[in-house]
């Protein structure tokens, strides 16, 4: 206030205002005295009305001409939140509503909610309401405008009804067990998740899961006695309580079950417990679907989802002031329907920590059956990360897969168990002798000392650590998560050829001693390195690839994303996996003949090369455990040529839009998308340079020629394939995209639409790697 | 590519929205320059504004910047529904200029007696 009539005779000094202070904070402090400032301490001077003057001068301004204060810039221009609007502003819509929200005590000494003697119509659409807050909740929303939005929630004791009682109550236990899952799981963002809600309602009344199932049994038996005396045409309601209860109850059991693993002595019971009780509430889900309608509906244009019960703006004004107002809160059917989907994503995590377990138990018997190990080992990973393709937005689900697993190898491998877990992962994935406990070799205390300095080295970098718990995040935060992890691949990549060649050094020791048995087990052991590489290129293409799903490239930048595979990473994976299957083999060839091996035929891992090594030996097809896989890579190896090439074809053809030339760095963008794979020095990275020579050389062909190359890797794909046997909806939509384009391919190599040059479209929605290209 | 393209066409691309800002910074020279409008506004700038809004929510906070069709934007801005004392507060607030209803400023009334001072 000062500074306008001090500035006229302090010309000389620097007012603090003029230093350039512009952080908000500074500003808020010169200003105020205090950051708390107190509102009503104004007016000081008092109010002037200038409401005309003001008019006058702003119309005075020119459009696009703005009157700032000098500590006013972009970033709180940015940080404003516009008053009025809907979707920030908890003013909006408060004059539609004369009377503040009423408070749970308000409201019953209004008899606005009932305590006592419920219909079961109104119960029915409490509950449906209370599943649908649960549904948003778990979406996202914070549980203060969500569930505690319903009033029974705020004192579920002193309900007298004592099926909403035992169901509110069970209501806020699976909160508290909600939220602790979430917590200790720990993959949730601030996008999926609100942690932070009004845990002082919590606090009120004593959290007690334990006594939770037995309560709803208790209500459920005596509405089930009471369905009996009513006329059977009358029960139909009542039964959709006990339904609805029944499957609170199973639910609850289930997610709490969950929490409990973490201490749990024996993981396979309780999953198989936790399966149980999933099985139950997936019965149980079609019946209440079937009676939703019989319950109370949410009033047209009202925001509370049910007409009693619910008072959706009472904690507004306790939010944080840049807090999103308008609540969306699900449709009961679109709720019931994502509690469906989450069931079946928890059904399905079970049975994978089954086979994990199953797995665990076959490591330790035999090094023979390390094809179905390898098999199980990849599917848990392979696991993961299609359970993270999958379960998308459910945070929930997401976190219990991880707690399963985390509890699942805690309970299955003791205390050491992440280095268990990784011996057992290179042991699944290729078996070195050195692993195999029977084996003579692995007694010999230096080859241990090796070993355990490796492992060590692996869980301080905690990399593979990360990347199981990476695919419990959201599929945005996972590609940049893997960005970092990547780097990480590069020291332990340099670690695992150390510890290979220090065995292939003992193994020459050995053979000096006249050991014959532990220098071949030693020898030409390229295991480790295989094993960290082979990771290491998954965790690169699931990074490029996911770009596709997130929407990020653009149509022209298509062309080197698909370029790397083909020429690079897919390659890589099939030589990886060629390699390892053929060291398999020699070693199971070595153990049938003990003393005649050729361990030269194959197993030296002289880097075979992929296509030749996929083919001979074809007796040897059923003990071939990377089969499946490889051919998988094959294919998409192809695909990544075909739609390499097609990029190429069409942008020669002009059929692709580019950005206008004086805004387009090629190199940059290039650079930028393969960032994340510089640091490494194995897949050495590659020069923009490079790329672009050998785009240079590819584009020399004429438009027809490259249509035709791109039609023959689509051919290639289709045939690669449809030679899989019992082929799953991925292998289909796969099937469906070589053939598609293939045509489409063909059709251009033949000169068709040569006069309309139109970008094709580009459509996902089959797979989200590679799209269906359309012609319009 | 972009060295072919004649310097006529670049020019024809630049943006013909030329930002004009004009703030409360004391500049004794070209404050004589400004037109009444935009000395006032400047007068009032950085100080502590109360707005009603047509639905009579009421704003306070520090008036920070404003255009020609009156959107506001006011910093640490506290609002009250009407015959409620108790303030909420809201950070940065951008206001769209048809809603104001009343704009006051928090200052002494220069032309006005010492008992109008205090209006409210």
């Amino acid at each position: 206030m000062e500074r306008e009539s001090s500035s006229n005779n302090e010309q000389d000094e620097w007012s603090a205002s003029e230093c350039g202070f512009n952080d908000p904070e500074v500003q808020r402090v010169m200003r105020g005295g205090s950051a708390a400032e107190d509102i009503t301490q104004y007016p000081i001077h008092g109010w002037v009305d200038v409401t005309q003057e003001f008019h006058e001068a702003c119309a005075e301004l020119l459009p696009g001409e703005l009157a700032q204060d000098m500590l006013f810039g972009l970033f709180e221009a940015m940080s404003a939140i516009e008053i009025m609007d809907p979707k920030m502003d908890v003013g909006m819509g408060f004059d539609k509503f004369d009377l503040p929200p009423p408070s749970f005590e308000a409201a019953v000494a209004m008899g606005a909610i009932k305590l006592d003697a419920l219909e079961p119509a109104e119960l029915i659409g409490i509950f449906d309401a209370l599943f649908a807050c649960l549904v948003s909740w778990l979406e996202g929303n914070s549980m203060d405008q969500v569930l505690f939005t319903c009033l029974y929630l705020h004192a579920p004791s002193q309900i007298q009804d004592k099926a909403l009682r035992v169901f509110c109550i069970a209501v806020r236990n699976l909160i508290v067990v909600i939220k602790n899952i979430i917590i200790l799981a720990a993959v949730n963002e601030e996008e999926d998740f609100q942690l932070y809600g009004n845990s002082a309602l919590l606090a009120a009344e004593k959290a007690q899961p334990a006594t939770i199932a037995g309560q709803l049994k208790d209500v459920e038996d005596e509405l089930v006695r009471k369905c009996k005396k009513l006329p059977p045409a009358e029960d139909q309601n009542l039964m959709a309580v006990v339904h609805r209860l029944r499957f609170m109850r199973h639910l609850f059991q289930a997610i709490y079950q969950v929490e409990l693993m973490a201490s749990a002595e024996s993981a396979e019971e309780a999953v198989n417990e936790i399966y149980k009780n999933l099985n139950v509430a997936s019965e149980l889900l079609p019946l209440i679907k079937r009676t939703i309608e019989r319950g109370t509906q949410p009033v047209e244009g009202s925001e509370a989802p049910n007409p009693m019960g619910f008072s959706p703006r009472i904690h507004d004004r306790s939010q944080p002031p840049t807090f999103p107002r308008s609540i969306k809160i699900r449709e009961r059917p679109a709720s019931y329907q994502f509690l469906e989907e989450m069931v079946a994503r928890f059904k399905y995590a079970c049975k994978v920590i089954r086979h994990k377990d199953y797995y665990s138990a076959l490591v330790s018997s035999s090094w023979l059956s390390s094809g179905i190990l390898f098999y199980l080992s990849c599917l848990l990973q392979n696991f993961f990360i299609e359970y993270s393709r999958k379960s998308g937005h459910c945070i929930l689900s997401r976190s219990v897969l991880q707690n399963l697993f985390s509890s699942s190898i805690r309970v299955a491998h003791g205390k050491q168990s992440m280095k268990r877990f990784l011996r057992h992962s290179v042991q699944a994935f290729n078996s070195p002798p050195v692993l195999n406990l029977k084996h003579p070799v692995a007694s010999d205390p230096k080859v241990q000392q090796h070993l355990e300095t490796f492992f060590r080295y692996c869980i301080n970098m905690n990399t593979f650590n990360q990347f199981i718990r990476l695919c419990g995040f959201n599929r945005a935060r996972q590609r940049d998560k893997l960005a970092h992890l990547i780097e990480n691949f590069d020291p332990l990549q340099v670690d695992a050829v150390r510890l290979d060649s220090l065995m292939n050094q003992m193994a020459n020791e050995r053979a000096m001693e006249g050991n014959e048995l532990h220098a071949t087990a030693l020898k030409h052991s390229t295991h480790f390195s295989t094993w960290v590489l082979y990771n290491c290129f998954r965790a690169m293409l699931i990074y490029l690839m996911s770009g596709f799903e997130l929407e990020l490239y653009a149509v022209h930048e298509f062309l080197y994303i698909y370029w790397y595979p083909y020429e690079f990473l897919v390659g890589f994976l099939v030589s990886a996996l060629t390699r390892t299957e053929n060291i398999l083999l020699a070693q199971e060839e070595y153990a049938e003949h003990q003393s005649k091996m050729q361990v030269n035929g194959g197993g030296g891992g002289a880097g075979g090369k992929s296509r030749k090594a996929a083919k001979p030996k074809k007796n040897k097809k059923q003990q071939r455990p990377y089969r499946q896989e490889i051919i998988y890579y094959h294919a998409l190896l192809s695909l990544c040529g075909g739609m390499y090439k097609a990029m190429g074809a069409l942008t020669k053809d002009g059929r692709v839009r580019l950005p206008m030339s004086k805004f387009d760095n090629e190199e940059i963008r290039y650079n930028r998308r393969f960032a994340p794979f510089v640091p490494l020095t194995s897949p050495p990275p590659v020069s923009y340079v490079e790329f672009k020579s050998i785009r240079d050389h590819m584009m020399l062909c004429s438009v027809e020629e490259l249509y035709s190359m791109a039609a023959k890797h689509f051919d290639q794909a289709r045939n690669v394939l449809e030679s899989i046997q019992n082929p799953e909806q991925e292998i289909l939509d796969l099937l469906q995209i070589a053939r598609t384009n293939f045509v489409v391919m063909n059709v251009l190599a033949r000169g068709h639409q040569k006069e309309v040059k139109r970008q094709p479209e580009f459509d996902f929605s089959k797979h989200s790697y590679f799209p269906i290209m359309k012609l319009k | 590519m972009s060295t072919e393209q004649p310097p006529a066409e670049s020019a024809e691309n630049e943006s013909k929205f030329k930002p004009m800002i004009f703030t409360n910074q004391p500049d004794e020279e070209t404050d004589v320059k400004l037109s009444p409008g935009r000395r006032n506004l400047k007068k009032w700038l950085g100080r502590m504004v109360r707005v009603t809004l047509k639905n009579k929510l009421t704003l306070i906070g520090i008036f920070s910047c404003t255009d020609h069709d009156q959107n506001l934007v006011i910093a640490h801005c506290d609002t009250f529904l009407p015959d409620d004392m108790t303030a909420l507060s809201y950070g940065n607030v951008m206001v769209p200029g048809n809603e104001i209803v009343a704009f006051e400023v928090e200052m002494q009334q220069e032309t006005a007696t010492p008992d109008e001072k205090k209006t409210n």
